[in-house]
């Protein structure tokens, strides 16, 4: 009993990669329906209800120049604000935000909402468990069924699942079917996928304990307020409404926090030996960290509120495998916690992910044609991590559904190609995080210019409307004009802006300077321009530090675009689809078993794969030359002696 | 097992080279090491190529790209999980860099040794027309390499000949004659080729006729033209320079010769009767050895100094050497930048943290560890590998 209804995109799953996922395709005009296990819980934060950090803020700065929501959403709804790595350049400068948990989901759920209700909006909106994927002959995507029998066709189905496949939760050696603390997990999905020929595997993470914020005594910790600097993630100047904020605080373990831990090691999953998975290492357990770091006496803990009318406290530092009982008992070690109520336990979850190796570039499933799938069910941790492959999947399905090109984003575009792009070749061991180090190409991949580097290619993608889009072609029009006029003017050395410049930051000015190669200098800022008069007319403190920045990097820039144009020819030849490796003399056997298997697409997906060694890469290199050289008509087919 | 000639075929030129490296048996520099081996043609170039050869040189690249690759995690969980990894860890792999930086920096200034005992030192002749230069290119070469004449300007071009001069490998350039009084633009040429050949040669050997007098001009003008020359960086330009007074028998018995001008030797001889060559030849090797073989200089026995041995020469080409140098540069940038008095003047961690990947890069090039397509290309087409 199939719905009358035909959609172009089903996205299951309203969390953060299923919500942009959902606003991407509608607004494209694609028919969208968004299915849910429970409506209450949309853009729901289990873990830390916070967004940004190392990396992550660049993806959500990305999300925003493609018309995504996760910025605007962050903007609209934070609590408390911190540039991170300030002293550390502004190629890794991040902003994050601590939000509160329950507005943030109304905020995203009243979007979604709003636009299902707009004339030509395109979206519906509905709860339900989706059980089973329908396929046709060929394996292609043809709708899906949910557990109490629904039925709905449509061209595409993206998968974001979260954590709910096949989800357990412990605490201690404790553990139920739960794909979050008090909801069910999603069964029957897995089954199907793996009937479809998929992989799965399994990854488990974590969240720590929350406490009663009114049973803490904040006097003995260090607050850590929210910072004055007007920095946000949408570059939409309309959301940049400041809000009352809240602080968040710092304190530590003691010895007997260490203690006790040590005393009540077997305890736990891991070093009780009743749990093999671990979790990820760059998120590791208080008792990870006692272990392993035995000399330190001491961790930090910090303490976020998780939002305004929320007695709730989120206590970063402390993800634990102990039991309840202890969990609390080892809490009031901790200074200002000695009262301490504890409102939930720490728990872990393991759950089924898809290996991503799997997908292609844009999404979808190397097996079934329309199938996408996005977010933590690719095996990746974070919102922001999950809202950036939402988007992508959202984009690509509904052109997918109308017959058009799919498009996929490089490594050297942005850091959600970068992120897709180590998803699509490299096996996981533990939940991928996005991490600046990650990026070859960092100093290019910068917060600042993000919409520069996406905005363009989201317009010809029908994400960005015409009042964003006027924004957009303003502000690059401001930072050229502003760029021209730092290189072109000049200021003599014996000038009063000489005098203020080489007083307030050691400025070397000659004869006769560029306002460029003064900024060049490390000690000058675009705010010493403005001290010593000879600053422009940008709008904000972004723009500002978007032009010091180019052009203090303007040498790093131009050998990384060096070097992206070098390999870029080698790089993006394409391989075909069904490339029969296992005729490619000189391949090892290694690499013709992984390359097989992964199928990558282009020459650049192949060099990154893990088994793959360089002189496969120039074996295969030179295949591909001989195939399209045999291609060309005047050159003579040769005998090849391939038989 | 049975063949026939549908399954075998013969090896290509280079095939089990390039298998072993695509193997991970050989790296780049083990390669080289082997082409080198094939066409060494001393004792001291397969020396040196056996040792290449054998990973001397890989293991003490990637022990730089390690120590690299252990400061650039540093930076970038500085970077990464400030949280948790405070900006102390940054500091603490400065000094780490600093140690680095001299050793990689002792290495590039290893007087080129490596290339030379590779490549041949190159030993040019220079001086007046019919000085005599000729005629010692074809004594020390034992054979009629140039032509000779009594006539002046009779070698036009630079005539190259390689020698083994008692185990090294020499390529010593016969120039034309220097004078000023000739509107010839051959000749014109020819003198600025010598010229040239001066000023790159490692070691210009100055032929001048005794018996025509200004000795010391000639030998100023030699130092002119070799100043600034790279060779004689670690040296001084003084060391490299041999003078010979020829044609002593045309001059009388009485005249009290000068042994060294401005602490160039000279050594009188009479070419044509074979007088005081040997002396020469000595010399010349002596000091060849002394530049090939390091700063630690050769004992009586002809063995390595200890000193000698530590200084091994990494550098054997000059692809090693461009890599080298620009990875020696970014780690100077890095250094420059994130020391001194002023914290507020330093590089930023991202750019500092990226002058260190580029420096990992470029040795990584070297071995051939990662970006390898570029220069494997060139270096199965350049040589006949092994078989």
């Amino acid at each position: 009993m199939w719905d009358d209804q035909t959609y172009d995109v089903v996205v299951v799953g309203a969390g953060h990669a299923g919500c942009e996922a959902a606003m991407a395709s509608s607004f494209r005009g694609a028919r969208t329906l968004l299915l849910t296990l429970n409506l209450d819980r949309i853009a729901w934060q289990p873990c830390n209800p916070a967004v940004g950090g190392p990396a992550k803020s660049t993806l959500v700065h990305e999300v925003d120049a493609m018309g995504g929501w996760i910025g605007k959403v962050a903007d609209r709804t934070y609590l408390q604000r911190r540039v991170l790595n300030r002293s550390k350049g502004p190629a890794v400068w991040a902003l994050r935000a601590q939000t509160d948990k329950r507005e943030y989901s109304q905020e995203m759920t009243r979007i979604l909402n709003e636009r299902a209700q707009e004339a030509g909006g395109n979206l519906d909106i509905r709860e339900g468990m989706v059980h089973d994927l329908v396929v046709g002959a060929n394996d292609e995507v043809v709708g899906v069924t949910t557990y109490f029998g629904s039925a709905f066709r449509s061209k595409t189905v993206i998968l974001t699942t979260g954590t709910f496949l096949g989800g357990t939760i412990w605490v201690g050696a404790k553990s139920m079917p739960a794909g979050r603390s008090g909801e069910l997990a999603a069964f029957g999905l897995t089954e199907t996928l793996q009937d479809l020929g998929f992989e799965t595997g399994r990854l488990k993470t974590g969240t720590p304990p929350r406490v009663d914020s009114r049973t803490v005594d904040y006097s003995v910790m260090e607050p850590q307020g929210s910072d004055p600097d007007d920095h946000w993630f949408s570059f939409d100047p309309s959301e940049w409404t400041p809000r009352e904020t809240m602080s968040c605080y710092l304190t530590r373990t003691t010895e007997a926090t260490h203690k006790m831990i040590r005393a009540n090691l077997h305890r736990t999953p891991k070093y009780g030996g009743f749990m093999e998975s671990t979790g990820p290492r760059y998120c590791p357990s208080i008792e990870d960290k006692i272990v392993r770091f035995a000399e330190r006496g001491s961790h930090q803990i910090f303490i976020e509120p998780e939002g305004r009318t929320i007695p709730e406290l989120y206590i970063q530092g402390f993800s634990t495998g102990l039991p309840e009982d202890i969990q609390l008992a080892v809490l009031r070690t901790i200074p200002g916690m000695e009262k301490a109520k504890m409102i939930r336990p720490a728990y872990s979850v393991d759950y089924d992910y898809v290996p991503a190796t799997q997908l292609h570039s844009t999404m979808m499933s190397k097996k079934c044609d329309g199938l996408f799938l996005a977010g933590q069910v690719c095996g990746t941790t974070g919102y922001e991590e999950a809202a950036a492959q939402g988007l992508l999947a959202g984009i690509n399905a509904s052109r997918a559904a109308a017959g058009e090109d799919m498009m996929s984003l490089t490594r050297e575009s942005s850091f959600i190609g970068t992120m897709v792009d180590d998803l699509c070749t490299k096996e996981l061991l533990e939940p991928y995080r996005v991490l600046t180090s990650r990026s070859e190409y960092r100093l290019m991949l910068r917060a600042d210019n993000a919409d520069a580097r996406l905005t363009p290619l989201a317009r010809s993608l029908g994400m960005i409307d015409e009042a964003r889009w006027g924004l957009h072609t303003e502000k690059s029009e401001r930072l050229k004009n502003e760029l021209a006029r730092l290189r072109s003017s000049r200021i003599s050395g014996r000038s009063d802006a000489a005098v203020i410049l080489r007083e307030k930051c050691r400025a070397t000015v000659r004869e006769s300077s560029s306002l460029a190669d003064l900024l060049r200098q490390p000690g000058v800022h675009y705010q010493n321009l403005d001290e010593a008069g000879v600053g422009g007319t940008l709008a904000n403190t972004f723009e500002r530090e978007q032009v010091e920045t180019e052009l203090k990097y303007e040498g790093y820039i131009r050998r990384q675009a060096e070097e992206v144009k070098k390999a870029a020819k080698t790089m993006s030849k394409k391989i075909e689809a069904k490339l029969d490796y296992n005729s490619i003399y000189g391949l090892r056997l290694e690499a013709r078993e992984k390359l097989s298997k992964l199928r990558p697409e282009t020459l650049g997906q192949a060099f990154r794969m893990g088994g793959v060694n360089p002189a496969d890469i120039t074996v295969l290199k030179i295949h591909l030359e001989k195939m399209s050289m045999q291609r060309k008509p005047r050159v003579a087919a040769r005998a090849e002696d391939s038989a | 097992m049975h063949s026939d000639a549908s399954t075998v075929r013969p090896a290509e030129r280079g095939e089990f080279t390039r298998r072993a490296f695509e193997n991970g048996r050989m790296d780049l520099t083990s390669v080289e090491g082997l082409a080198d081996l094939i066409s060494a043609e001393t004792a001291l170039q397969r020396k040196q190529a056996l040792r290449q050869l054998g990973g001397e040189m890989r293991d003490l690249l990637e022990g730089w790209r390690a120590e690299i690759k252990s400061c650039l995690a540093h930076a970038e969980a500085v970077i990464d999980f400030g949280d948790d990894v405070d900006d102390d860890a940054f500091e603490a792999i400065v000094p780490r860099v600093s140690d680095l930086l001299m050793k990689m920096k002792g290495h590039l200034n290893d007087g080129h040794r490596g290339e030379i005992v590779r490549g041949g030192a190159r030993v040019a002749i220079v001086g007046q027309p019919n000085a005599g230069k000729s005629t010692l290119l074809n004594a020390l070469a034992q054979r009629p390499a140039a032509i000779v004449s009594p006539q002046a300007g009779t070698t036009r071009d630079v005539v190259e000949v390689h020698l083994d001069l008692n185990g090294l490998a020499v390529v010593v350039s016969d120039t034309a004659g220097l004078r000023q009084d000739t509107a010839d633009p051959i000749e014109i040429e020819g003198m600025k080729r010598a010229r040239q050949a001066a000023s790159n040669a490692d070691i210009t050997i100055l032929v001048h006729d005794a018996s025509q007098g200004g000795m010391e001009t000639a030998i100023e003008s030699i130092s002119m033209d070799r100043r600034g020359s790279e060779n004689d960086m670690e040296t001084g330009t003084h060391a490299n320079i041999i003078c010979v007074a020829n044609k002593i028998d045309l001059i009388p018995d009485s005249f009290e010769s000068k042994t060294t001008v401005r602490d160039i030797p000279i050594f009188s001889t009479s070419l044509v009767n074979n007088d005081g060559l040997s002396e020469l030849t000595t010399h010349l090797e002596n000091l060849l050895k002394v530049r090939l073989e390091g700063s630690g200089g050769v004992g009586k026995d002809g063995e390595r100094s200890s000193k000698a041995q530590g200084s091994i020469p990494v550098i054997t080409r000059a692809r090693h050497r461009h890599h080298m140098t620009l990875a020696v540069e970014a780690l100077s940038v890095f250094m420059e930048g994130r020391t001194g008095d002023n914290p507020s003047l330093y590089l930023p961690m991202d750019i500092a943290t990226e002058e260190l990947r580029i420096a990992a890069k470029e040795i990584g090039s070297i071995t051939g560890i990662i970006h390898v397509e570029e220069v494997l290309d060139v270096v199965f087409s350049e040589f006949c590998i092994g078989k």
